[in-house]
């Protein structure tokens, strides 16, 4: 609100006064031609007012019209001080270890979880078009926009890609997980048969197909507890 | 004091125009009980039809005709038609019935907040895809108990594992699932058929925190035998995504709107008076519209000679 | 009687107490704090390095903490704290020069106002009141600290100051001169002439970012003719035979608005690139034309320099100063005997320059005392907290206790064409990296350019590498020398070492990839390289390893490039150098004495190393 009404009242001032003022000096100041641009200010003259210090009458005569705004505007909106943020810009290699490690903790500790209820646990890395290669024409068109797509100097299907294989590669590598993963991404890469509604989500059909897939290691798990 | 009298006809004014706008804008008759509510209150955006979604609040008048899956149109930048073609295609159903099934409310899910969670599924809503019951689950058992030769096989995950973008709710992974497990049953001697029971818990925008949170709070409620985690892309999607907003990068877990309810919880006191005038009083929203103007990002060249 | 009180005498001397001068740059461009004691820079960097925000501007208090820690002092023992410029000359200057260019200033003029009557008025308070310092906090103007950076740390008894750049308080450009402890400013040229201004307009209009990438115009000039210089000097700016300059405003719009050119710009030259669009030859040629301008100018300020103060020695200082093939051309008039540029020749060395002042105005000089040597003033790391660091991540590594061994291995990954990061020693002060914080490689090899480009910045690039030569070879391979330890010089390749060749080849990389000498990776298209000469004395970690290479191979110079994921500063701690490691596709890291390679490492610990800190606690 301060700066709403001191804003109206700058432009005011700055137009009604200023301007004409300028314009008048402007004229007074045409310098004339030398023969090189080398002028040396004295800066050590100044007269203080109120801890400003002035270093010409026409900051000065600026300063009066702003001067009733001094006490107002101090301090409003601190962010000489503030520390910034940090912009961290990554490399599709740092999204993926950084993601990884975090999903790979998460998992665990579902894991975990599970093992202290007797629950058997599986993750299934769900199907992508971005990293499964696109079977059929539709699928071609619905993931080849946003693959290339740039961000940073390198395509969203990059980032996925080195995303899906780090994390794979976390997986396998981890001993408690290690049996407990299943790829699932390019389950639907052989059929030509429409699968995905977009890049990530799949129709009835598609649906199906991966709930078969996941009985089948449901069904395996029950033959070897039968045994 | 006549001059606050003035302010108060020219508030009414305004009022009974803008919401003439807003029927006229939206085919809706002017002389409804919500119309009469809101002229009167002066809260013309009030959200008794609309209905939440994942991509906020949408009139529910216009969802009567609005194509689930239209957005996407948009950020594949694909066409109508090769959208439709998709959807049809791996549903195995007509571009007309796509259509149709994938509109009006129906098709698009409730959220609500729910802590060390996020915006989870509302409960009890009957989708074209999904029949989400209590606690925002997924499951076609009476009791929440587990019976006796019952196993249990409970799926987390985002939205591919709550079943978006089946065209029938027989057909989602959850109920294929099911009917898969439960039938061709191998009866070996005399034991008894193994009754199989599967619960979805996942929701769109999940990511593994979220479910590890879930199971934790119904594991043992529900008692899995198995638990199918069908996920992997939404912790790459929001981590991802968050990066372009430096405010929300260093969190380890957002989800899709926290910022917004982040922003309501922990919204200082002024915050809320000043939402709740600017809101309600459509003097102040002129005023606030046309003369405080946000600070425009210069992404132009710049050089600070200041 | 007498002897005992003499004795008492020295002892009390000996334990009087040391002058500790804090100087502070900040809130403009580069953020930065140095600390020295009586006379000798302590230590001295920049804030980017700790926040990882490139050119970040806010208040340095890392900087702040990390001199105070390695002097072991509270601020309650520095003597002074000084900021880098004159707060309220520049509120005039602003005040008048935007009130001269109503109304067209009108909104730049309201929005630097609000910034002002908010803070930066108050600055010099607040700063006292952040760092709990009880007195004034002193101030010298913009161009007095760019000089005293220049003349201080400078080997020479008297010398000519030129300090040169965007603009100060009112100064863009100055000729001084250094005499002993005295430095006085003879002539200035005020704004809005100025060279950084015009400089940076050429980097707007070829598509370039303003204030950070002046660097990559000067790097395009060798592919374009300087066809616009005529109309440069003609119609932009007129050229004094003196060296000083005036700008005709009507083409340039950042004395009153957001932009450094405006539409008259654009429609003399053509319309600007935009960032994303492949470079136009028209682009090459504005490059090239305004660096034969920027040549022109400096060489005729050098000699009016040398006319006024009648030394021998000149120093350079400023923004623009970082211009090494301007630099390269007074040294090649041999107008002067010796020239010294600042390694932290912008904003960040003003922090450097304000406290050489402070101290300097009340005490005597001796040459050699405040010694800048090598640049080395940031941060080390010693080999327990490098192992520790390690260890908390689960990184393998090995740890060569043999430091002759770990120079063969160096060489022969060297030789083996693989990209070895460098971490060692101090961390350098300026933005160029200068073997502490540094990427390596074979200069001799074809493939070595495209390669580091790709794998280290995932683009190609039209600007060759830059060398790293042991000092006492310099002038076999490169005419003109003049000892250039901060890269601050562009010689040019001594004909018998050119190979001929003819490029047809339109596109810039393709041009860049012919090869033009042995040494393909860090020569021009014009024959030129930004040469680091590296002494034995004042280099010696970044000596030895070259020296040892060039032992095993004849090779006097290795490539030396930045040691910072693209987009990021320089990396600063050893977390730093993992994650650009890992983030990568970098061969070998050296911390100190370890060598990490990619083989071998647990999957999880890479992405341990990329997640914040505050959450591994």
């Amino acid at each position: 609100m301060k700066f709403f009404l001191f804003n109206l009242y700058l432009k005011v001032v700055l137009l009604i006064i200023f301007f004409p003022l300028s314009i008048i000096l402007n004229i007074f100041n045409l310098k004339k031609t030398n023969n090189n641009n080398f002028r040396k200010k004295n800066y050590k003259k100044y007269f203080k007012i109120f801890k400003f210090r002035f270093y010409s009458p026409l900051s000065f005569f600026i300063f009066i019209f702003l001067f009733p705004f001094v006490r107002l505007l101090k301090f409003s909106k601190l962010k000489l001080f503030k520390p910034k943020r940090i912009n961290i810009r990554q490399t599709p290699k740092q999204v993926a270890s950084l993601v990884s490690y975090r999903v790979l903790n998460n998992l665990r500790l579902i894991n975990k979880i599970s093992d202290i209820n007797k629950t058997n646990y599986t993750f299934f890395l769900q199907p992508l078009l971005y990293v499964a290669k696109p079977s059929t024409d539709i699928d071609k068109k619905l993931m080849q926009y946003i693959s290339h797509q740039m961000y940073d100097g390198f395509t969203y299907q990059t980032y996925c890609k080195e995303f899906y294989n780090f994390l794979k590669e976390s997986l396998r590598q981890d001993e408690e997980l290690g049996s407990k993963f299943k790829d699932f991404t390019k389950i639907f890469s052989n059929t030509n048969d429409q699968r995905f509604v977009d890049p990530v989500h799949l129709g009835s059909i598609g649906q199906y197909e991966c709930a078969k897939l996941i009985s089948q290691t449901i069904k395996d798990n029950e033959k070897k507890l039968k045994l | 004091m006549q001059y606050f009298v003035y302010l108060l006809l020219l508030e009414l004014l305004l009022r009974i125009l803008y919401l003439i706008y807003l029927n006229i804008k939206n085919n809706r008759h002017f002389l409804t009980y919500f119309s009469i509510k809101k002229l009167l209150t002066g809260n013309i955006s009030a959200n008794e039809d609309f209905v939440d979604t994942k991509f906020g609040l949408i009139d529910e008048n216009k969802l009567k005709n609005k194509f689930r899956f239209k957005r996407a149109e948009s950020y594949l930048n694909i066409s109508q038609k090769e959208n439709l073609e998709a959807i049809s295609t791996a549903n195995s159903i007509s571009q007309k019935t796509s259509e149709e099934i994938f509109s009006r409310k129906n098709s698009f899910e409730q959220l609500s907040y729910k802590p060390f969670v996020g915006l989870y599924s509302k409960s009890n809503q009957k989708l074209s895809y999904a029949n989400v019951k209590s606690f925002g689950m997924q499951y076609n058992f009476e009791n929440f108990e587990k019976q006796y030769n019952t196993k249990r096989v409970i799926i987390i995950g985002g939205s591919a594992a709550f079943g978006y973008g089946s065209s029938n709710i027989e057909n989602n992974i959850t109920n294929s699932l099911e009917k898969i497990l439960n039938e061709n049953q191998e009866t070996e001697d005399s034991k008894e058929e193994i009754k199989w029971e599967v619960i979805n818990l996942a929701f769109v925008a999940s990511q593994t925190l979220s479910d590890l949170n879930l199971i934790n709070m119904y594991i043992s409620l529900l008692k899995p035998n198995y638990i199918i985690h069908l996920a992997g892309y939404n912790d790459f999607f929001y981590f991802f995504h968050s990066n372009n907003n430096m405010n929300i990068n260093k969190k380890l877990f957002q989800f899709n709107g926290s910022q917004n309810i982040i922003n309501f919880l922990y919204g200082s006191h002024n915050t809320k008076i000043k939402n709740f005038l600017f809101d309600n009083f459509i003097i102040l929203k002129i005023f606030k519209k046309f003369l405080f103007k946000k600070e425009i990002d210069h992404k132009d060249q710049i050089y600070t000679v200041f | 009687m007498y002897i005992f009180i003499l004795h008492l005498e020295i002892i009390f001397m000996s334990v009087s107490k040391k002058i500790y001068i804090l100087g502070i740059s900040a809130f403009y461009h580069d953020s930065s704090a140095t600390l020295i004691q009586d006379g000798k820079i302590i230590a001295a960097v920049q804030e980017e390095r700790f926040t990882r925000i490139k050119f970040d501007s806010s208040y340095p208090i890392n900087s702040i903490n990390y001199c105070l820690n390695v002097a072991n002092i509270k601020i309650e023992d520095v003597n002074e704290v000084v900021y880098f410029e004159k707060n309220h000359l520049k509120f005039d200057r602003i005040l008048k020069t935007y009130f001269k260019y109503l109304p067209k200033s009108l909104f730049q003029f309201s929005k630097a106002i609000n910034l002002w009557l908010n803070e930066k008025l108050y600055i010099d308070k607040e700063l006292a009141n952040h760092l709990k310092w009880k007195q004034n906090v002193k101030s010298f103007t913009h161009h007095e600290s760019h000089a005293a950076s220049a003349f201080y740390p400078s080997p020479y008894e008297d010398a000519a100051i030129l300090t040169l750049d965007g603009v100060g308080e009112w100064t863009c450009t100055s000729i001084a001169y250094g005499k002993k402890n005295k430095i006085k400013i003879l002539q200035e040229i005020n704004y809005p002439d100025s060279l950084g201004m015009i400089y940076s307009a050429f980097t707007e209009f070829s598509g370039f970012k303003v204030n950070e990438d002046e660097y990559k115009l000067m790097g395009l000039a060798p592919y374009g003719e300087p066809i616009y210089k005529d109309m440069i000097k003609d119609k932009l700016i007129k050229i004094f035979d003196d060296g000083s300059y005036k700008l005709n405003l009507k083409y340039f719009g950042f004395h009153y608005g957001r932009t450094t050119i405006n539409k008259n710009f654009e429609s003399l030259f053509g319309c600007k690139r935009k960032n994303n669009e492949e470079i136009r030859v028209l682009d090459q040629n504005m490059a090239a034309s305004i660096q034969e301008v920027l040549n022109e100018i400096f060489i005729k300020l050098a000699m009016t320099a040398k006319k006024i103060t009648g030394s021998k020695n000149l120093v350079i200082a400023g923004g623009v100063g970082l211009n090494c093939v301007a630099n390269g051309k007074i040294v090649e008039k041999k107008i002067f005997e010796n020239i010294w540029v600042q390694a932290a020749s912008g904003d960040a060395g003003c922090s450097l320059g304000c406290a050489l002042l402070a101290y300097y105005q009340k005490n005597e000089r001796q040459v050699g005392v405040t010694n800048q040597k090598s640049s080395f003033l940031g941060p080390e790391f010693s080999d327990v907290e490098i192992q520790n660091i390690l260890d908390n991540y689960s990184i393998n590594y090995i740890n060569f206790k043999n430091d002759d061994i770990l120079l063969d291995t160096i060489t022969k990954y060297l030789e083996a064409g693989k990209i070895i990061g460098l971490f060692q020693g101090r961390m350098e002060f300026g933005p160029r990296a200068l073997g502490a914080r540094s990427i390596i490689g074979d200069p001799r090899s074809v493939d070595m350019q495209k390669n580091m480009n790709l794998k280290i910045k995932y683009r190609e690039s039209f600007r060759p590498f830059a060398p790293a030569i042991l000092e006492e070879y310099v002038a076999d391979y490169f005419t003109n020398f003049e000892k250039s330890p901060f890269m601050s010089f562009i010689f040019k390749l001594k004909p018998d070492k050119r190979l001929s060749h003819n490029s047809k080849e339109i596109s810039l990389i393709e041009r860049l990839n012919h090869k033009r000498s042995i040494f393909p990776a860090v020569t021009h298209v014009d024959y030129s390289a930004r040469i680091q000469s590296v002494s034995k004395e004042e280099n010696p970690l970044f000596y030895r390893i070259i020296n040892n290479f060039y032992k095993k191979t004849n090779c006097p110079m290795i490539i030396n490039t930045s040691f910072n994921v693209m987009g990021e500063p320089i990396v600063c701690k050893p977390i730093d150098a993992l994650r650009c490691f890992f983030s990568n596709d970098m061969d070998i890291l050296i911390l100190n004495n370890f060598l990490i390679t990619k083989e071998n490492q647990k999957i999880e610990s890479i992405g341990k190393i990329n997640e914040l800190e505050e959450f591994l606690k």
